[in-house]
């Protein structure tokens, strides 16, 4: 039995690595479509340990918000993105405000920072799935950091998604996830937004001829 | 069994890298032509031309100063000694007391070092773009190369890659760690970077200005060239070995026994061939990136390997 849960809480820690590698990939790329694809597969592993989560704890409810993120966070936000970028034709490149390699280096700086912060804590914290913690501080922090650096709207979604991700991870990993109806109005609230900023960067297109968003500081009639 | 392992081990293992390592990327090509809808040279087409070149005298460039001369050897002989420093077969080195990973990636360095210094020394155009971008590559690829090593060092608790090896044989839980996973992406990033495939540099071309590898080697002629193509080939062997044998050591005999070896042999060629099958796959799906964005994704890897010795510090 002990080892039973030696064997979970390293498979966790790992897909929790694979989260982390996929977060490092969202600042590391260049292309926008490699962006989207590394959020999928960020949210396919989250829905993988929120579903192994409610197998091993047997709280039901999680398997719900498991089968909801599956559909919403897979499938339905990244088909979205893929959506709006072809239809607004935008360049199929990130652009930032500092370069790859130092936002390379300075996210690695970040997740280093939410390592070295959690220390404390796990110390009193059972043994088990010590990567979590960190990892889920590591993604929204660099979340919270390409919403900051980038200049497109995408990205920006893209980061702000990170940040949503890395909280429902947090959650999950130290509580068991959220009650049910907080998780459902977590879920409608991200997919509202992203509908909305959506729109939102159409309309910036049409207005300005572009989306990044530096542009929108200047007036017009 | 100090007869079977001070003079048949070292050769066994010379004779299957030196042996293979044109057959494995003969292999990569065929595969690669293949799902090109090309029918593509044969698998054994590098032996051919290594034994025509071998045949052949070579060209010198008048103004070439014994480096040129020289560094055919240096580099062979310097991969060839690498080979003996690997555990390939069996978790047992030939040549433990010499060195350990440290060893070999000064090794490498030493046979690059002296392509980069004879590319120079014709004084072609070519060869110094060629050695400039390679030094440029690799002065990334090798920081991140030996963070990913050292986090398996410390997983294992040995910088020795026998040692390594026997461990991750003998405690399976170890392979869970998710440092390693950290650490073996990155050190795949520089394998595809050292070695000089697709994403980095193009190894099928001769005449174009973005070459790296090719750019270098241009000035060798004959047998010299033969002896780089050989290396080269080793190299590409090599680097999969390591990968292979330290993070996925299943089926590599820990002792000398005929019939472990044998074994140990089967699932050796499985392993590398479904490595260089990956390969081709990767090769197919992305196109060579510009000589400017490869900081960027030698810095992904680079980041990859800090924050795996990092994090198999601060929580293990």
């Amino acid at each position: 039995m002990a080892h039973q849960i030696v064997i979970n809480s390293k498979t966790i820690d790992i897909l929790a690595i694979l989260m982390l590698m996929s977060t490092i990939m969202l600042v590391g790329m260049s292309r926008l479509k490699n962006c989207i694809w590394a959020y999928a597969f960020r949210s396919f592993i989250l829905a993988w340990v929120s579903g192994l989560i409610a197998y091993f704890s047997g709280i039901h409810h999680i398997y719900i918000t498991t089968g909801i993120s599956l559909v919403l966070k897979v499938i339905i936000i990244p088909g979205f993105l893929f959506y709006i970028i072809n239809k607004v034709k935008i360049k199929n490149e990130v652009e930032s405000f500092i370069s790859y390699t130092l936002s390379l280096l300075i996210s690695c700086g970040i997740i280093l920072i939410a390592y070295y912060s959690t220390q404390s804590i796990l110390k009193f914290e059972n043994v088990f799935m010590r990567h979590c913690l960190p990892v889920s501080l590591a993604i929204t922090l660099v979340g919270f950091f390409v919403m900051i650096t980038r200049k497109k709207a995408i990205t920006q979604i893209l980061g702000l998604l990170a940040m949503e991700d890395g909280l429902f991870f947090a959650a999950l990993s130290t509580s068991y996830g959220m009650p049910l109806i907080v998780e459902l109005g977590i879920f409608f609230d991200i997919l509202v937004g992203v509908i909305i900023m959506g729109i939102y960067v159409y309309r910036i297109k049409e207005t300005f001829d572009t989306i990044d968003t530096d542009f929108l500081r200047e007036l017009r009639e | 069994m100090s007869l079977a392992s001070n003079i048949i081990l070292p050769m066994l293992q010379i004779v299957v890298i030196a042996g293979l390592a044109p057959l494995v990327k003969g292999f990569i090509n065929k595969i690669e032509a293949r799902l090109q809808c090309r029918r593509g040279p044969s698998i054994f087409q590098l032996y051919y031309n290594l034994v025509k070149l071998l045949q052949k005298d070579a060209v010198v460039s008048e103004t070439a100063s014994w480096i040129f001369r020289a560094t055919p050897y240096v580099t062979f002989v310097s991969i060839l000694i690498i080979t003996l420093l690997v555990p390939v077969l069996s978790s047992h080195v030939p040549v433990n007391f010499a060195g350990d990973v440290i060893l070999i990636i000064y090794l490498f360095a030493l046979g690059r070092f002296f392509l980069v210094l004879s590319s120079l020394d014709t004084g072609s155009a070519f060869g110094g773009m060629g050695g400039s971008r390679e030094m440029m590559v690799s002065a990334m690829a090798e920081p991140a190369m030996m963070l990913s090593i050292f986090t398996v060092s410390l997983a294992a608790g040995s910088t020795n890659l026998g040692n390594i090896t026997s461990t991750m044989l003998n405690t399976s839980i170890i392979l869970l760690n998710p440092a390693l996973f950290l650490a073996f992406a990155a050190l795949a990033i520089v394998i595809i970077a050292e070695t000089g495939r697709i994403p980095i540099d193009n190894p099928y071309t001769h005449l174009e200005l973005t070459m790296i590898h090719e750019g270098m080697i241009l000035e060798f002629s004959g047998r010299y060239f033969a002896l780089i193509e050989w290396a080269s080939c080793m190299k590409l062997l090599l680097l999969l070995t390591i990968l292979v044998n330290t993070f996925l050591p299943w089926g590599v005999a820990p002792g000398l026994t005929f019939s472990g070896l044998i074994l140990s042999f089967a699932v050796y060629l499985v392993k590398i061939g479904f490595f260089a099958i990956l390969i081709v796959i990767l090769e197919m799906s992305f196109a060579k990136i510009r000589l400017f964005r490869i900081p960027n994704l030698l810095g992904t890897a680079f980041v990859l390997s800090l924050l795996a010795i990092i994090s198999h510090y601060m929580v293990s």
